[in-house]
């Protein structure tokens, strides 16, 4: 992929969040339960406009969070009923490319974001956890065909993260290390480049900057705008002034953006990697709806892909489609 | 008393910010920053499908946010080019009766988000500001055919709230209940029942309860109802307690977990019988661009009640 990567995340299911055992379930029928765990969070009828208007909004790529969505051949223990068999999935791939979209999968391994694992999440450090987590990647590359980039997630595994969790499991710095080495080997045994959320640099910079090799590249995330700096230049917030050092330590980076919190940041954001990145790290930019193609939450996709078809005609117009296509 | 289930739109744009520019940065304020806008969007196509979309909900009520989006004949000085002729206004205003719902008009004129009255902002506590003020009031009464409520907002007039514009401007007890006072004797005139804010109510208690009869309608902008973030309106409970009743807001301008919050709040805080309805304040321009997050405010708001149906009856 020469050019820059201007994606798209997208959810096929919501099962990577609340675990079986959360107290999020409290007061939910069983049933309720089970239905929740056994679907998909897509309503199909909707999936082509919705990538009809991502693509003229400049979009390139699409992240596919695919959790447990599609049945695994290696873990049936992980597949759900409505899970995607792996000719449906391909289809569905093969659909997003005919639209000049790449497809990429995103399989998220932080402990605060595993429920997706099912008992596999309560067994990290495990040769079974170990086990399961390569093979997951094995075969959703080989359903992706080789993917340039894989996203390993990584993201948020803090206490305050996972407290409504039935288990919540946190690694040390040294296992946390150790773990991700292990993801991103498998990445690289498939030929895929490694990709992850950067929040752990705000919790253990020196040891971010120290481990995280510079082969992986980066998704720092900031929602918000407020964007004030110190006396010494640096971003008050940590969460922003990580774009800055990442930057400055080299690493590539694909910054990501959403309306989740408010309705400038994905504005405000690509500006400050028009104006602050450096262009050979720059590599592209995200947007993270955090929410899912169904009835109840198009209207927010759509509003997160306005904004951001908004901010690409101000930053990237030669990447945008005519408003009247 | 049918509870009133309301849906706000803006004409205007200018109420929160006086830049155009999304400015650097007090954190304190970042979610609350709704740019300046020198160019007026007039989108009426949007605006037609915000009110079906509300009908369909099952809202009642359509409160129109004037701000600057309208040229008022008593002072044109203030609309900006484009903005909505009295003719179209009446147009969408016959459509939202048509289908069965009541239109609300709103002033804000609380001195923080009072940019859409240009230069007379700067004029709060003088006989101009007054004698505009009251003009408009009366104008928008006779505009919408003496409506059964009239919104005067009133809200986050403090300087906690205005830090970031150029100028903040706080009226102290006496003007701001003299004012009150004034704005009321206008709209009870016109036959018409005020609906505000009552933010009042936390500054000074006894001069609210002074102004502010128990017919006026109360809202207030809460952000989260979590008694833990110290932010849930517990006013909400005297108010009521004194025979006031209260519609309580939903945005999700600012977080969309309001959702998860507003209904154990009240139903923990509230008396039912004290709660007159719902209003959901989107705080989003009438765009195009913006017509899919403005849906979504409206349909969620309306899920809550409806899986509330036992608390709002």
């Amino acid at each position: 992929m020469k050019d820059k990567m201007f994606a798209m995340l997208i959810h096929l299911c919501n099962h990577m969040w609340p675990d079986y055992n959360s107290t999020s379930w409290e007061g939910v029928s069983q049933e309720e339960k089970d239905e929740n765990y056994n679907s998909l969070k897509i309503d199909w009828s909707l999936f082509g406009e919705y990538i009809d208007y991502i693509k003229g909004a400049g979009v390139n790529t699409l992240l596919i969070d695919i959790g447990d969505a599609i049945k695994y051949e290696r873990h049936p223990d992980l597949n759900i009923r409505d899970g995607l068999s792996k000719d449906e999935c391909k289809k569905l791939l093969d659909y997003i490319r005919s639209k000049g979209i790449t497809p990429l999968p995103k399989l998220n391994y932080s402990g605060g974001h595993d429920a997706w694992l099912k008992h596999y999440s309560n067994m990290i450090g495990t040769p079974e956890y170990y086990k399961v987590c390569a093979d997951c990647i094995d075969e959703v590359c080989q359903v992706f065909g080789s993917p340039e980039y894989f996203h390993l997630g990584l993201d948020e595994e803090a206490y305050n993260n996972q407290q409504r969790m039935g288990v919540a499991t946190m690694r040390k710095a040294d296992i946390f290390w150790r773990d991700a080495y292990k993801l991103f080997d498998r990445c690289a045994h498939n030929n895929a480049r490694p990709w992850v959320w950067s929040d752990d640099y705000w919790l253990r910079p020196k040891e971010f900057l120290k481990y995280m090799p510079k082969e992986v590249l980066q998704s720092n995330w900031f929602y918000h705008t407020a964007f004030e700096k110190d006396e010494n230049g640096r971003y008050k917030q940590i969460g922003l002034q990580a774009y800055i050092d990442l930057d400055r330590a080299g690493y590539d980076q694909v910054p990501t953006a959403s309306t989740w919190a408010n309705e400038y940041s994905i504005d405000v954001t690509m500006r400050l990697c028009k104006e602050e990145l450096s262009p050979n790290l720059f590599k592209g930019f995200m947007s993270a709806p955090w929410n899912y193609i169904t009835k109840d939450g198009f209207n927010l996709m759509m509003h997160e892909a306005v904004m951001f078809k908004r901010a690409m005609q101000k930053y990237f117009p030669e990447q945008v489609g005519d408003d009247n296509e | 008393m049918n509870k009133i289930y309301a849906y706000t739109i803006q004409l205007g744009n200018n109420m929160w910010y006086d830049k155009e520019e999304i400015p650097p940065q007090n954190p304190k304020y970042i979610y609350s920053r709704i740019p300046y806008r020198s160019k007026f969007n007039k989108d009426i196509k949007t605006f037609r499908l915000l009110v079906d979309h509300a009908k369909n909900e099952g809202f009642n009520t359509i409160i129109i946010h004037m701000g600057e989006g309208y040229e008022y004949k008593s002072h044109p000085e203030i609309a900006p080019p484009g903005a909505w002729t009295e003719s179209e206004l009446k147009t969408e205003l016959a459509h939202i009766r048509k289908l069965g719902m009541e239109p609300v008009p709103m002033l804000n004129f609380s001195a923080a988000h009072d940019m859409w009255l240009g230069k007379y902002e700067r004029m709060v506590g003088t006989d101009t500001y007054k004698k505009v003020c009251l003009d408009l009031i009366d104008e928008v009464c006779k505009l919408f055919d003496s409506p059964k409520y009239f919104h005067i907002g009133m809200d986050e007039e403090n300087y906690e709230s205005q830090t970031y514009l150029d100028f903040a401007t706080v009226r102290n007890r006496i003007v701001m209940k003299r004012d009150i006072a004034d704005f009321f004797e206008v709209i009870r005139k016109n036959g018409v029942t005020p609906w505000m804010f009552f933010d009042f109510y936390k500054v000074s208690k006894d001069d609210f309860l002074e102004v502010v009869g128990t017919d006026v309608l109360l809202s207030d902008m809460t952000i989260r109802y979590s008694d833990s973030k110290k932010t849930a309106p517990v006013e909400y409970v005297e108010l009521i307690e004194k025979g006031y009743k209260v519609v309580p807001m939903i945005t999700h301008h600012f977080w969309l977990g309001i959702k998860d919050q507003i209904m154990p709040f009240l139903k923990q805080k509230i008396d039912k019988n004290g709660v007159a309805g719902i209003i959901n304040f989107p705080m989003l321009f009438c765009e195009d661009d913006y017509k899919y997050k403005l849906m979504y405010e409206a349909t969620d708001t309306m899920n809550i009640v409806k899986a509330n149906k036992e608390y709002f009856g």
